[in-house]
């Protein structure tokens, strides 16, 4: 799958969530951004890093998820750490309630 | 990614290398005119040979030299251990990475399982749901 339609991006945002949210209900090490992307890859969605990057960071912006930004001094990239689902991301995939933006099956 | 200081570490050999040549050479040369001048000295005055024998001067020779010899295997010893060094941290780098790469590897591959069987157990209670709204068909 090609993640780069506005579709595409509302689906990958219910993903992510959903593993985030999978990985707390499994009291799992909190996840980071390589090791969504490959488990992204797995599940076959055509994805890369940055492309995750992306997504975690506006899931934060609209207050569903929560993470610690670490600059690489090397490449000077941002590597995200420690993402942890808030209240209303928890919400959003119990669907006590719904964002437009965030496709959950 | 190399280890760290493995480049200043052998361009300081190098240049060492080259400073333990020239020493050498003027050392070599100096030792060759210090004999020449001894010979001559012993030739005009033989009497000198029985001091220069009985006052120790040939044990220090073999002292100087005895430290000269063993300067140059501590050098090729040092070199080795640098090397050895070297190899151990490449290794340690690169096992570190293999252990690395195998936990994410099972780390993906759980949290992709965890995920699967969540979404196959929704799948079968919706599948019961149809089922049921269809009159258990």
């Amino acid at each position: 799958m090609a993640a780069s339609s506005a579709h595409q991006k509302r689906r990958l945002r219910g993903v992510m969530l959903k593993l985030v949210y999978e990985n707390h209900e499994a009291q799992q090490h909190r996840l980071d951004d390589v090791t969504l992307t490959g488990v992204l890859d797995r599940l076959q969605f055509d994805v890369y890093v940055n492309l995750v990057r992306e997504i975690l960071q506006d899931l934060e912006e609209r207050g569903l998820i929560s993470f610690d930004s670490e600059k690489n001094r090397t490449t000077g990239a941002h590597a995200i750490r420690k993402i942890k689902i808030t209240p209303d991301g928890r919400d959003i995939i119990e669907k006590t309630t719904s964002d437009p933006a965030v496709e959950v099956e | 990614m190399e280890p760290r200081g493995e480049g200043v570490e052998l361009k300081v050999l190098k240049a060492k290398g080259l400073l333990s040549w020239a020493l050498g050479f003027f050392g070599g040369g100096a030792g060759i005119t210090l004999g020449y001048a001894a010979i001559q000295a012993v030739k005009a005055r033989p009497d000198f040979l029985q001091q220069l024998l009985s006052g120790g001067a040939l044990w220090f020779a073999s002292l100087v030299i005895g430290m000269v010899i063993f300067r140059r295997q501590l050098e090729v010893f040092n070199a080795m251990q640098l090397r050895h060094v070297i190899a151990q941290e490449k290794l340690a780098q690169n096992v570190g990475e293999l252990v690395t790469r195998d936990d994410q590897r099972a780390r993906e591959q759980d949290l992709l399982l965890n995920h699967l069987a969540r979404n196959s157990d929704e799948i079968l209670r919706q599948l019961a749901e149809l089922r049921n709204a269809h009159g258990g068909e």
